[in-house]
């Protein structure tokens, strides 16, 4: 079954492990994450205006609960939406 | 004393003439309650990133100051009588003081915060005694540069200028970063929402082999663990 639902979904191609991610905040040396800087921020809310997973981005996770604050922070401000579609 | 970052949103149909009136009337509450302006950023009128009571822009303002809690209470009671503010928020500024935080290993840190405290403890009682350590941080450096300005202090802009030089730096590289990261998360998202559809079908096979799945196809995981409608209703 295994071998199947493999051949299946990566179309006989050979299987490489994924690129080890790293904390974009970490490699800079951020602390806290302003909730103005939209630019940044905008990163990490693809089009559908979720916050995007840290198995996504790689964010630590010390970094990723400064993340969600500082969004839900600019959501208010209607820096980002909520939701847009 | 705590430093507050206050940001408020003018209707956008108010003449700017009003607006600078409501802002140096707000900055007036900082000062009269003996707080400390520190720095009065105006973004102007900006879109929206939703409309708020059918406006589709406003006029940022953010206020940084120093002082006592009864500031932003009393800045909020204000906001809320005053019908052509739209939204309002006010945030315990952690950047700063984090800033201060970054250069020091945490063991000097105490003890000098240690020391600190026994020279400056009569002029801290006020202070509740878990802010004594950010506070007494803040004052060697911060008020022999504000004190004696006071009135300037929001055009000057001294101690932010600090930061904001590294931060502008990081910002810099971060964003250069950043771009390809952001192509990546994209593409990511993407595939996630384009295989929303075979959902049920992936389930009953990941149950087969949940040892296998994890380890080799790190894309699909999205749909196992988080499934679509629960994200949503959450952040509505």
């Amino acid at each position: 079954m295994a071998r199947e639902y493999r051949r299946e979904r990566g179309m006989g191609k050979r299987y490489f492990p994924p690129k080890r991610k790293v904390c974009r905040f970490c490699e800079n040396r951020v602390r806290e994450i302003d909730y103005k800087k939209v630019d940044i921020l905008r990163k990490y809310v693809p089009e559908r205006g979720k916050i995007s997973p840290r198995r996504v981005t790689g964010t630590c996770a010390y970094h990723q609960r400064k993340l969600t604050t500082a969004i839900k922070r600019a959501r208010l401000l209607a820096l980002l939406p909520y939701i847009s579609d | 004393m705590r430093q507050y970052e206050t940001a408020f949103l003018i209707a956008p149909n108010l003449p700017e003439e009003d607006n600078e009136k409501l802002i140096s009337q707000m900055a007036e509450v900082v000062s009269k309650k003996k707080g400390n302006m520190i720095n009065v950023d105006e973004w102007g009128k900006r879109k929206l990133a939703y409309p708020i009571q059918k406006f589709e822009e406003a006029y940022y303002v953010f206020f940084l100051y120093e002082g006592d809690s009864s500031i932003p209470v009393e800045l909020e009671r204000r906001f809320k009588q005053t019908e052509t503010i739209i939204r309002y928020m006010t945030v315990k500024n952690e950047i700063k003081e984090s800033a201060k935080k970054r250069g020091r290993a945490p063991t000097k840190r105490k003890r000098e915060t240690a020391a600190v405290k026994e020279e400056k403890s009569p002029k801290e009682k006020d202070a509740p005694a878990e802010e004594l350590k950010e506070d007494l941080k803040k004052e060697p450096k911060e008020k022999p540069i504000e004190e004696p300005k006071k009135e300037q202090t929001l055009e000057s802009k001294e101690t932010p200028e600090k930061e904001t030089k590294a931060d502008v730096e990081s910002k810099a590289k971060f964003k250069e970063e950043l771009k390809t990261e952001a192509e990546e998360a994209q593409d990511v998202e993407l595939e996630t929402e384009q295989k929303e559809e075979p959902k049920e079908d992936l389930k009953t096979e990941v149950e087969e082999e949940p040892k296998a799945e994890p380890k080799e196809k790190p894309e699909e995981k999205p749909q196992e663990k988080l499934p679509p409608e629960d994200k949503e209703t959450k952040e509505n």
